[in-house]
């Protein structure tokens, strides 16, 4: 199980390192993705166990990246968790309707982030 | 529209019908009273024409009676011869008077004995009669007693009256005169003074036995019209009646007539001269006639006049209230064609003015509704371009919060993050002191994160973007969550929580996610304040149509004068600030939710008291 490869989506570098940090920490394997467009050849050109995806992006936001990767056969199956500091009422409603698998707000507990991406690796696995 | 206003009793009408009653009254009266004294005069009249008939009758007859009185008088004196020759003498005056007067049919002479001894007539002619004895009879007796006699009407040869007169002979004869007097002359002398065609004139002796009259049969009859009234008051005498006064009688038929009469004194005779009433005021019955018809055709001629008179006064008044109606139902350019310089004109005149005023003021009115339409449809669109700028501005304040949040989540998110990632000390041990820096900051981070959900919230209220989602929830469950999700603090800090809930009030309407806000924070603060040992306890009760819910605490309870404030945005009680924890604005924010659904909160608390929260939810049907 472990060695997975997972795709972080996020624009802020902090965040980017901190949720590289805890995954490679836990024992991932972790691409970078800065935008929503490189998220999606990153995740047409590697094999992926999980794509933890911010939403608000410069270019196409997570939204309709998640799209693109619904849309296209190979990557269609892939676990896409919503991670996204987008914490309004109606905002998990939203992005679960809008086909994310999961939805964690920022600040994001990380003991939390790691079991929930966890529970989705393992779901994409089988 | 209104129906113009129909008079009931037409002006026309009236002024007729006074017109014409005027009229009548006027021509009635003066007919009325004309008659009247038409009446009056002729009746005065006509009894002044009989009575001087019945003089000229009676003095005629007086006349000749007076003349014939006299001629016997001049004979009835003592012959100068006596005896034989006497009596030749006497014939002979006798023959003479005879031959002169006509009236005359006979003479006699009564010796003092009463014996008759001369006795002439133009039939006879029988000179000398030798002496009956006429001592007993009453011409002898009488004109011995009062020197003359008069003796009754009697008729000869049919009809022709006669009378026996006796005259008493000059001192010192003593014998008596006897004439018969042919009164033919009488019954033509009272012919004559008859009047008019139905009248007729009579005489009566001194007891009211006719002696003269048109009906022979009534004559020889010697019919008395004493029980007549008129032949009865003048039986009487005169001066029973005034002078002048006409005297209405009868006649032996009971036709009343008007009657005169004159007496003839020497015979005690009373001619009377009468007509019949209704001969007497055919006159008069003609002019009622007259009177009557000028009446009738005076009245058609006024009702006639009266009518024109009336329309000509009327139409103009007619014009100007059909003009009025016209204008009245909303026909404003209407005017009244004005003809006349008197009153109505002026009248019709002021409601032209009037009507055109109304015009004006009517079409001014007009233009102000546009104008005011206009303003009303200008403010309208303004409103909507303020309404829509502030949908805007809202829009732009939800997206400002939206991006506010994200904002301050973002370095949040990497604060906490890797405070957690240094506590986990995946990378290498922590000493003490930075465990301890740490966990401040872990804390000091979670509190920024709660500050920034309520400042969220309690904007979003706020700005009026907070919509309830209204729907029935079983109040119970709701307490019951508030009081599991605060347990554990409690039990950790040796907080006793109870929750005593009414049956009545399962079921509740309201936003549940809301409602349930408010009673966690109520219950998170109750168990805050209140010391190891105390007790929190949750009740709710529906009180006039209320579910009123209370949390009540044995904490430090809050003076009185803080019951207000710490209900507004970041107003701590003392304790509070010491606490550390809480953002200030939990109580704000439970304000709000509440009054969202219609409720009110407060706290009832003394210090030293403890604190009990309570809040209301209208009841609305499910």
């Amino acid at each position: 199980m472990a060695g997975e490869q997972i795709l972080v989506v996020e624009d802020n570098e902090r965040n980017m390192k901190l949720f590289r940090d805890v995954l490679q920490a836990t024992g991932y394997r972790v691409l970078e993705a800065a935008t929503g467009e490189r998220a999606v050849e990153l995740a047409n050109e590697h094999e992926l166990g999980l794509v933890l995806m911010d939403i608000q992006l410069p270019g196409i936001d997570g939204v309709e990246a998640l799209g693109q990767l619904r849309r296209n056969e190979r990557t269609a199956s892939i676990p896409v968790l919503a991670l996204t500091a987008q914490a309004m009422d109606g905002d998990r409603e939203r992005f679960l309707a809008a086909g994310f698998d999961a939805y964690l707000s920022k600040p994001v507990d990380i003991v939390e982030l790691v079991a929930t991406v966890k529970r989705h690796c393992e779901r994409g696995a089988r | 529209m209104e129906a113009p206003v129909r008079p009931h009793r037409r002006l026309k009408w009236k002024y007729t019908a006074v017109v014409a009653a005027l009229v009548a009254a006027a021509i009635a009266s003066v007919g009325l009273t004309e008659l009247y004294f038409t009446y009056q005069d002729s009746k005065r009249a006509l009894t002044r024409v009989e009575r001087d008939k019945a003089f000229t009758a009676a003095t005629s007859i007086e006349q000749l009676m007076q003349e014939i009185l006299l001629e016997l008088e001049t004979r009835a004196q003592p012959t100068k011869a006596k005896g034989a020759a006497g009596r030749v003498e006497r014939s002979q005056d006798f023959h003479r008077l005879l031959g002169r007067e006509k009236l005359v049919s006979e003479l006699r002479y009564l010796d003092a004995s009463g014996k008759e001894q001369v006795r002439i007539n133009p039939l006879e002619l029988d000179r000398l009669r030798g002496g009956i004895d006429l001592s007993r009879s009453p011409e002898f007796l009488r004109a011995r007693t009062e020197n003359r006699y008069f003796g009754r009407v009697y008729f000869e040869d049919g009809s022709q009256p006669h009378m026996t007169i006796a005259v008493a002979e000059r001192a010192p004869g003593r014998g008596v005169v006897v004439a018969e007097i042919d009164l033919s002359f009488v019954p033509q002398v009272i012919e004559r003074a008859r009047v008019g065609t139905g009248g007729y004139a009579y005489a009566v002796d001194s007891r009211g036995v006719l002696v003269a009259h048109p009906s022979t049969d009534l004559l020889l009859r010697h019919t008395s019209f004493a029980s007549l009234p008129q032949v009865r008051a003048a039986l009487r005498g005169p001066g029973h009646e005034p002078a002048d006064a006409a005297t209405i009688g009868h006649d032996q038929n009971g036709t009343e007539v008007i009657s005169a009469y004159q007496t003839i004194e020497s015979l005690g005779w009373h001619v009377f001269v009468e007509e019949p009433l209704s001969e007497a005021f055919a006159p008069l019955k003609s002019a009622i006639w007259r009177t009557a018809l000028l009446l009738v055709a005076f009245l058609l001629l006024a009702s006639a006049t009266s009518v024109l008179l009336a329309r000509r006064l009327v139409r103009p008044i007619e014009s100007i209230q059909a003009a009025a109606a016209r204008i009245g139902s909303g026909a404003l350019d209407m005017r009244i064609e004005n003809t006349s310089r008197d009153e109505l004109g002026a009248l019709a005149e002021e409601f032209n003015r009037m009507a055109e005023r109304l015009g004006e003021s009517y079409s001014n009115l007009e233009q102000r509704v546009e104008e005011r339409t206009r303003a009303l449809a200008t403010a309208l669109e303004q409103l909507d371009e303020k309404s829509r700028e502030l949908e805007a501005a809202s829009l732009h304040k939800s997206e400002f919060l939206a991006n506010m949040s994200h904002e301050l989540r973002t370095p949040l998110n990497a604060i906490l993050g890797f405070s957690q990632l240094l506590r986990e000390q995946v990378f290498g041990e922590l000493n003490e002191k930075q465990d301890e820096y740490l966990e401040d900051i872990l804390s000091s981070g979670n509190h920024l994160l709660a500050l920034i959900n309520d400042v969220l919230d309690l904007s979003k209220v706020e700005a009026g973007q907070v919509e309830l989602e209204i729907a029935p929830f079983s109040l119970q469950e709701a307490l019951e969550r508030g009081v599991v999700m605060v347990r554990e603090r409690a039990t950790r800090d040796g907080v006793r929580v109870t929750l005593t809930a009414l049956p009545d009030v399962e079921t509740v309407t309201g936003d549940e996610r809301r409602v349930r806000q408010v009673i966690f924070n109520l219950l998170s603060n109750a168990v805050k304040f209140t010391p190891a040992g105390g007790a929190v306890d949750v009740c709710a009760t529906q009180v006039n149509g209320e579910v009123r819910v209370s949390v009540a605490d044995t904490g430090p309870g809050i003076a009185r004068e803080d019951h207000d404030r710490i209900f507004e945005e970041f107003q701590q009680t003392e304790a509070g600030a010491a606490q550390r924890e809480g953002t200030g604005l939990g109580l704000a924010l439970s304000k709000r939710l509440v009054e969202l659904h219609g409720g009110r909160i407060w706290v009832d608390s003394e210090l030293g008291q403890g604190s009990t929260f309570l809040f209301t939810l209208p009841v609305r049907p499910a």
